[in-house]
């Protein structure tokens, strides 16, 4: 048993171990500004985030991107209910949320920025707007894809119209809205940063664009892997969550 | 031909002993969940045996044998729905290198035979269920097989479709002489159509009995089946199966 | 949508936002006509383009072989599936600060961004749409004596294609997101560049009318990808 899980662990993790390590290799005596040695990020990394500045600048992106991300989630079940469930206010809005979602959320930030300035209050409102539309349209999706039969026998055993939504229609769509969750997850990280990047103040992003402009190339490389750890992290966290959420779901695929 | 056969990894199946001889058609019956479907498994040689030997014309089985054809039951997913049908039949015809123009005479005859002829440029997903589950079996006689296994091949259509293929399988076998192993859970689907009948029962599955089914050739649903023969045959092994003999 | 155009009309003109920095619908709109005229806008439409397709192009190129031989070898893709999990959950933005450092401010640096963000996503699908042949028609072809050959050529590739399709329609939409964000943030020539230029100099209907311009930009790529998808992978729904 034990064997099996080494074998397995070995068979999986090798091929990440060897990049490190030929980055590290490779690079220890670059003379290369843009890519100084991995050693000497590493160093950096240490120096700078290892507690000193997680305070100052993480804390305030991981803020910023989780009140946004809930408030945009909770907005988007909320109105993606209401959408799913009522064909009348489906056919007056959906071409709208059709059109806003080809919109790259990125490109709204300006707009934010226009009505918000560069305050605290545009990256969260930016963040909540993005993180609405992947929801939402999965909530929709989920709403027209519930199983006719189900409902019919929600009706028979003559649940309320509210009992039936709670405790019938959303747990139903559950897999579906939970992958529409976690794109907007995505994407209100990626606003995050694009926010700090093109604002000024605290933040991951920021500081990796003072850096890139003071020409401390290294500490921008620090924030740039921060950064896509905390991507990947997050998304680790998330599925972890989703799992646990949804075990009725995987448990039965699983037998069918 | 003869098989004797294994246990299974979780004994499901323990000394079973029948054979086939050529040009035979036999049904496995038995209860849900006794092991038909594994035994089919060990027969084509997609599984091995955790010991024993399965023997085709002598020959140990350890992997599919050469000659071998299969109709499942699920024949959405067995046949390729990018491909029309003739490509569909003609893929494992490669094996037999026969020409094009053979292969383009082969699919025809085949399609005739089980009533689709001029079908061949179309899709799967164009035709019935019914119709699918022929180009499977017109697939499988095209490469002349030595055995033919299938496993609940009617269990996926309606009744009415049902008795029409069961009909067509004997109109193959008749002009094919086609030695065939066919796993159903419909006893009198098994009578109908078999020359004799295994019986699996038991935890771990053995052969319970092995019944010769006399009625005679040509059969026929509505005569056949009205004999005081098959109505015989039928308890019997429905007794067995049930457990109840 | 006519509708919702009523509302924000009104909303700008009498609402809350009345006076607020949000252009109302009219001025977003007539200010949409006037950038039409403008060269400078089909400039760095095309440029925007030429950023997103050519980026498109090369990911497709080097993701989609790339997946499916890894697909085929059991040892590859176990091997290589940490390192593409990881990368293909990092938004390409992430990455920005150090590539304007290298390519500069260029069209380069923008495909660059978008192969980094499509590349690991279409490896996967690749890869994952070549692993998963339909065990009811592997059990057939194995019966059936298939040579490995055919079964990879014939039954493998065509049952990944439906994984792939999904992996490329993502990428569309990708190119352009990534091809807009390379010029906001990264100043490459693209629509997004302009859009910071506008933003940055106070001109809020340009700004506004360009964030239209990308809503219909990103639907129509949309619209067409979908009819291609249905010509080449004509058996599923």
């Amino acid at each position: 048993m034990i064997k099996e899980i080494s074998k397995n662990a070995i068979h999986s993790l090798w091929l990440p171990v060897a990049l490190v390590a030929s980055w590290w290799i490779f690079s220890t005596n670059s003379q290369d500004p843009y890519f100084p040695p991995l050693r000497v990020i590493w160093e950096q990394f240490v120096y700078l985030w290892v507690f000193d500045n997680v305070p100052v600048h993480v804390v305030p992106s991981l803020i910023n991107l989780f009140s946004g991300f809930f408030f945009g989630v909770f907005i988007g079940i909320a109105g993606g209910v209401v959408i799913g469930t009522n064909q009348g206010v489906a056919r007056f809005v959906e071409p709208a949320i059709d059109f806003i979602r080809s919109i790259p959320a990125v490109a709204t930030v300006p707009i934010f920025i226009m009505i918000f300035g560069l305050s605290y209050e545009m990256r969260i409102a930016a963040i909540a707007f993005a993180a609405i539309f992947p929801t939402m349209l999965a909530v929709i999706q989920g709403m027209h894809s519930n199983n006719p039969t189900l409902l019919d026998t929600a009706k028979v055993f003559r649940l309320t119209p509210f009992q039936t939504l709670v405790r019938v229609r959303i747990p139903a769509a559950g897999p579906i809205i939970f992958s529409g969750i976690q794109v907007s997850l995505q994407v209100a990280f990626v606003v995050t940063i694009a926010s700090e990047l093109l604002g000024s103040g605290f933040g991951i992003g920021a500081f990796t664009l003072i850096a890139t402009d003071a020409f401390l190339i290294t500490d921008a490389w620090t924030g740039v892997i921060l950064m896509g750890t905390l991507g990947f992290l997050v998304n680790v966290i998330f599925n972890l969550v989703e799992r646990r959420a949804l075990r009725w779901y995987l448990v039965s695929k699983k037998l069918s | 031909m003869d098989y004797q056969t294994p246990t299974g990894i979780k004994h499901v199946l323990s000394d079973i002993s029948f054979s086939l001889l050529e040009g035979e058609f036999a049904s496995i019956v038995g209860p849900s969940g006794v092991g038909k479907t594994t035994l089919l498994r060990l027969l084509t040689g997609l599984m091995k045996p955790t010991s024993g030997v399965i023997r085709i014309n002598g020959q140990e089985v350890n992997s599919p044998p050469p000659g071998l054809a299969v109709v499942l039951q699920d024949y959405t997913r067995s046949l390729m729905p990018w491909l029309t049908v003739e490509k569909n039949i003609s893929l494992p015809l490669k094996r037999l290198g026969l020409s094009k123009a053979e292969t383009a005479e082969t699919i025809e005859l085949v399609l005739t035979e089980v009533g689709l002829s001029g079908n061949q440029k179309n899709y799967p997903w164009q035709l019935s269920g019914g119709m699918q589950q022929r180009v499977a079996i017109a697939r499988a006689i095209a490469v002349r097989p030595q055995l033919l296994i299938m496993d609940e091949p009617f269990a996926s259509v309606d009744a009415q479709t049902r008795f029409d293929l069961e009909d067509l399988v004997l109109k193959v076998r008749d002009d094919f002489k086609i030695t065939t192993a066919m796993v159903t859970h419909d006893i009198d689907e098994a009578v109908y159509l078999s020359d004799k009948v295994v019986v699996l029962y038991g935890s771990p599955a053995n052969v319970k009995e092995i019944v010769k089914v006399d009625l005679p050739y040509p059969r026929n649903q509505v005569a056949s089946r009205g004999r005081e023969e098959f109505a015989e045959l039928r308890t019997k092994i429905y007794a067995q199966v049930r457990g109840l003999q | 949508m006519l509708g919702l155009m009523l509302l924000w009309q009104l909303g700008t003109s009498f609402g809350p936002l009345a006076g607020g920095s949000l252009p109302s619908a009219i001025d977003a709109l007539s200010a949409l006509g006037a950038l039409l005229v403008l060269p400078e806008i089909w400039i760095a439409m095309s440029q925007t383009m030429y950023i997103a397709l050519a980026g498109l192009f090369a990911s497709v190129l080097l993701g989609i072989p790339a997946g499916v031989l890894i697909g085929l070898s059991p040892f590859a893709y176990k091997s290589l599936k940490p390192v593409l999990d990881f990368f293909k959950v990092i938004p390409p933005i992430v990455i920005i600060p150090i590539v304007i450092v290298v390519f500069g401010p260029t069209s380069e640096m923008g495909i660059f961004l978008v192969v980094f963000a499509n590349f690991f996503m279409l490896v996967f699908q690749s890869a994952y749409g070549v692993r998963h042949l339909d065990s009811v028609l592997l059990d057939t072809l194995r019966c059936y004596g298939m040579s490995k050959w055919d079964e990879i050529w014939h039954a493998r590739i065509p049952g990944a294609l439906p994984f792939i399709a999904v992996g490329v329609r993502i990428a569309v939409a990708v190119s352009m997101v990534v091809a807009v964000v390379a010029g906001l943030i990264g100043g490459a020539p693209s629509l997004g560049q302009q859009m910071l230029l506008y933003q940055s100099s106070g001109q809020p209907n340009q700004t506004f009318a360009l964030v239209i311009v990308f809503g219909i930009l990103g639907l129509s790529l949309a619209r067409t990808y979908s009819i291609i998808q249905r010509k080449v992978v004509f058996w599923t729904d």
